[in-house]
């Protein structure tokens, strides 16, 4: 990039109005002082400094999308800069940045040194400048807080998605210093940290969601506790947590915690879909790993489990853990039971004199102990729910004593599939079939995420999230027209049982093509934006069979309805079943409208993953409406990427 | 002083208030064992938006335990952890005398690695001593923890 190079004269000029901020008047020092600083910002404009990967990395510069655009810095806070054009200009704050190191050093904890310690121990080694030149500001916080973040190694941890929150579907990303000695003990102690939108106390999801996409929030970092993020994500939202130790060297941990010491309190605009989380956790892995291109492959979306996998295939992760959430550890608990032993752990969750039943008392103490961590799990699992309740309390703390009394053994819960190991999350693909008797041929697109019947591998199951979903289709004869497009689409299934009874929900809005009544009663094909919700229940039937059911209402607009609005209501459901060579959906959607229409169809889906990212998938299905029928049978094939 | 936060989402509205604990906001000295996690709609605002609310932390600028400076308590000059956030799984860590909140305290109040199955015991032989009833709150929780460990050859050394 082209370098306006400004005469020495003038950049001496820049630096004594630098001076003059803190009111000195140019005595010997200051003169001497200055002369140091120009003579190194002409050393660093002779290596070219300011157009470095490294110094473009702590300032967090980047190439905008649109071509030709300046750099510009991602950090949205003054106090990030020192030149006034800092966020623009990466030589100008260079030079801005190399004039504050030698600032008044009572300046403590404000000084360049003290609040930017990454930026200066860089120029430091690049511009040779010996530490006797240097002021030797007092850094007190910072010192304060490298200590008791004293850490050499760093994680990448990854809490998965949460079934029943679709803004949390996409999953989270944050990093966990450890200690040189984090195993001999437990990384509960450990620092996290994260980045994350700082909301409004009283804003809706709605509004984040607006916001999130839209802009006009500001990211902040968060430094805390790793066990506090246990709790937050294994606790008390059952998201299971995935931690991949990176290759990092104990100093190019020191490095990233420097910087992240500079990133305090410093706002980044937010944005859900890419400025987010896991975006500027990959920005923080560059700075330090020269070798490794990560943010480029992120310049529109940033994924969560994408950043994952990309972070793997650079070859950066040495160890993958697990820490299953709450619920998978219950669940992984209650499996261990035999039927009699489940029944009597979830009686005991409510009615405490169950430990005096014949069936509790005949109970080996081993079988007991086993029992008993399933009530108190199970009775604390339903707390997290509600305020504090003192019968709730007393009878967990007699499962405590009587657990106190019993032999205690480990329980080891079964590692599943690792979410980077499904499919990823882009899809197209093509597809042929038959629609009354015509052929067509269609592309189909999504941009993101994850549907009912895709590989589950490494998804939670019963979790469908779509955005963008789109189907152009060409008929025989006719012309390429819009089939769908779903802005958004979302179910959830809870499967309930003796333990757990949580609602299925979903969701749905877009444009479809649906098959309306005419004015003159003929029946017609016609686009519809629409808005459809419901709420269920679901069950598993065996061990791989999920069933499910939806009363639903439904908000229309086509230009067939006399009313610009018409209301329909309805029942849905389906079987879903994970069969060895893949998913296998028989569903059933009903919509009656306020005008006396209906649309009633039923369909046979069967998804065939051929390799992790490839699948094929057959559909046919059967559509009455009032006098009419139609049918339609097609094959895809589908490609993530 | 009570601070209701309500949280509304597409499929449900929920409210609910929740008591500011002695030591100031997300602290709670005087949290009773099996508290469980009042002021969940706040926190499932902030989560699912992998956000965070107003008082961002950054390690040290609340103390190690998230209470105000004035509530934090300290053992040998040291600050502690705070137990009450981690009190329900720390007694069930004690009763079955294995776990990662156990494990956790052994580390914070210094018990080096060769002496922590033997804190783990006594602690798990002492559990009714520890927990004597469900309202004992985290301050007393810690007292007797420590008054135990005096008692215990092996592990007084430790309290320094």
């Amino acid at each position: 990039m082209f370098i306006l190079r400004l005469p020495i004269a003038k950049l001496l000029i820049l630096v004594f109005v630098a001076f003059a901020a803190y009111g000195a008047t140019a005595s010997p020092r200051d003169e001497l002082v200055a002369v140091t600083v120009s003579s190194l910002i002409v050393e660093a404009d002779r290596k070219e400094l300011s157009e470095s990967r490294i110094w473009h990395a702590l300032m967090h510069y980047h190439q905008p999308a649109m071509p030709l655009l300046p750099l510009v810095s991602y950090v949205d806070d003054e106090a990030f800069f020192y030149a006034t054009n800092g966020k623009y200009d990466p030589r100008a704050e260079l030079h801005a940045t190399i004039a504050a190191l030698f600032a008044d050093p009572a300046l403590g904890n404000e000084h360049a040194q003290c609040r930017f310690p990454a930026r200066s121990s860089w120029l430091k080694v690049e511009l040779k400048i010996p530490d006797s030149t240097l002021p030797a500001p007092v850094c007190k916080d910072y010192q304060d807080w490298r200590e008791q973040v004293s850490a050499s190694k760093l994680s990448l941890i990854f809490p998965s998605a949460y079934i029943n929150s679709p803004s949390s579907m996409f999953g989270h990303t944050l990093f966990r210093f450890d200690p040189q000695n984090v195993e001999e003990g437990t990384d509960w102690l450990s620092w996290a940290l994260s980045f994350g939108a700082n909301i409004n106390a009283d804003d809706n999801s709605i509004m984040f969601a607006y916001r999130g996409i839209f802009g006009g929030y500001m990211g902040i970092y968060n430094m805390t506790h790793y066990f506090r993020k246990i709790k937050e994500y294994n606790d008390l939202e059952n998201r299971d947590i995935w931690e991949y130790a990176l290759d990092l060297t104990a100093t190019d941990v020191a490095v990233i915690l420097e910087h992240t010491w500079e990133l305090k309190e410093m706002d980044f605009d937010y944005y859900f879909l890419d400025e987010n989380c896991a975006f500027r956790l990959l920005e923080l892995i560059e700075l330090v790993r020269e070798d490794v291109d990560l943010t480029s492959q992120f310049t529109m979306t940033a994924i969560p489990a994408d950043t994952v996998r990309a972070v793997i295939d650079e070859g950066l992760v040495t160890e993958i853990s697990f820490k299953p959430s709450a619920t998978t550890r219950l669940k992984s608990r209650i499996a261990e039971l035999t039927d009699t032993q489940s029944v009597i752990a979830r009686s005991l969750a409510d009615d405490i004199s169950v430990l005096e039943s014949p069936q509790y008392q005949a109970l080996s103490p081993k079988d007991k102990a086993r029992v008993l961590q399933v009530a108190f799990s199970f009775t604390r699992y339903r707390q997290l729910k509600m305020v504090r309740d003192e019968d709730m309390a007393a009878r967990s703390h007699r499962l405590l004593l009587e657990l106190n009394k019993q032999p205690s053994e480990e329980h080891v819960v079964v590692t599943p599939e690792r979410p980077e190991s499904g499919h990823k999350t882009t899809m197209a693909g093509v597809s042929a079939g038959i629609e009354d008797d015509k052929a067509y041929a269609q592309f189909d697109f999504r941009p993101t995420y994850h549907d009912l019947l895709d590989d589950p591998r490494g998804y939670p199951k019963g979790a469908h999230i779509a955005m963008g979903n789109t189907q152009l289709r060409l008929s025989e004869g006719g012309e390429a027209t819009l089939e769908r497009f779903d802005f958004i689409d979302i179910v959830s299934l809870s499967a309930i049982d003796r333990f757990f009874v949580s609602p299925s929900w979903h969701v749905k809005t877009g444009y479809e093509k649906v098959f309306a009544q005419s004015e003159n009663g003929k029946g017609k094909d016609t686009g519809a934006y629409y808005v459809k919700a419901g709420g269920g229940a679901a069950t598993e039937l065996l061990d791989s069979v999920l069933v499910y059911a939806f009363a639903d209402a439904r908000i229309e607009n086509n230009s067939y309805y006399k009313t610009f609005f018409n209301a329909a209501f309805g029942i849905s459901g389906g079987a879903l079943a994970y069969l060895p060579f893949g998913t296998l959906r028989a569903s059933v959607d009903s919509d009656y409208f306020t005008n006396d229409e209906y649309r009633l169809k039923v369909a046979l889906e069967q998804n065939i993953p051929l390799t992790v990212d490839d699948a094929i998938r057959v559909v046919v299905s059967k559509q009455w409406h009032r006098g009419y029928q139609q049918y339609e049978a097609g094959i895809s094939y589908r490609h993530y990427f | 002083m009570k601070k209701t936060l309500i949280a509304a989402s597409m499929i449900a509205f929920s409210a609910t208030a929740f008591a500011e604990a002695p030591g100031g906001p997300n602290c709670g000295w005087g949290n009773m064992l099996m508290q469980g996690q009042s002021g969940l709609p706040m926190h499932f605002l902030a989560s699912t938006t992998n956000g965070t609310s107003g008082n961002a932390t950054f390690g040290m600028t609340t103390g190690t335990n998230g209470c105000s400076v004035k509530g934090t308590l300290t053992y040998g000059g040291k600050s502690m952890l705070d137990l009450s956030s981690i009190m329900d799984e720390f007694s069930n860590d004690v009763a079955r005398g294995h776990g990662d909140a156990l494990t956790t305290v052994a580390v914070s109040l210094h018990v080096p690695v060769e002496d922590r199955q033997h804190f783990s015991a006594v602690m798990q032989d002492n559990f009714s001593t520890i927990f004597p009833s469900a309202d004992v709150t985290a301050e007393d929780v810690m007292a007797s923890v420590i008054q135990i460990m005096k008692s215990d050859d092996k592990l007084a050394k430790h309290l320094g």
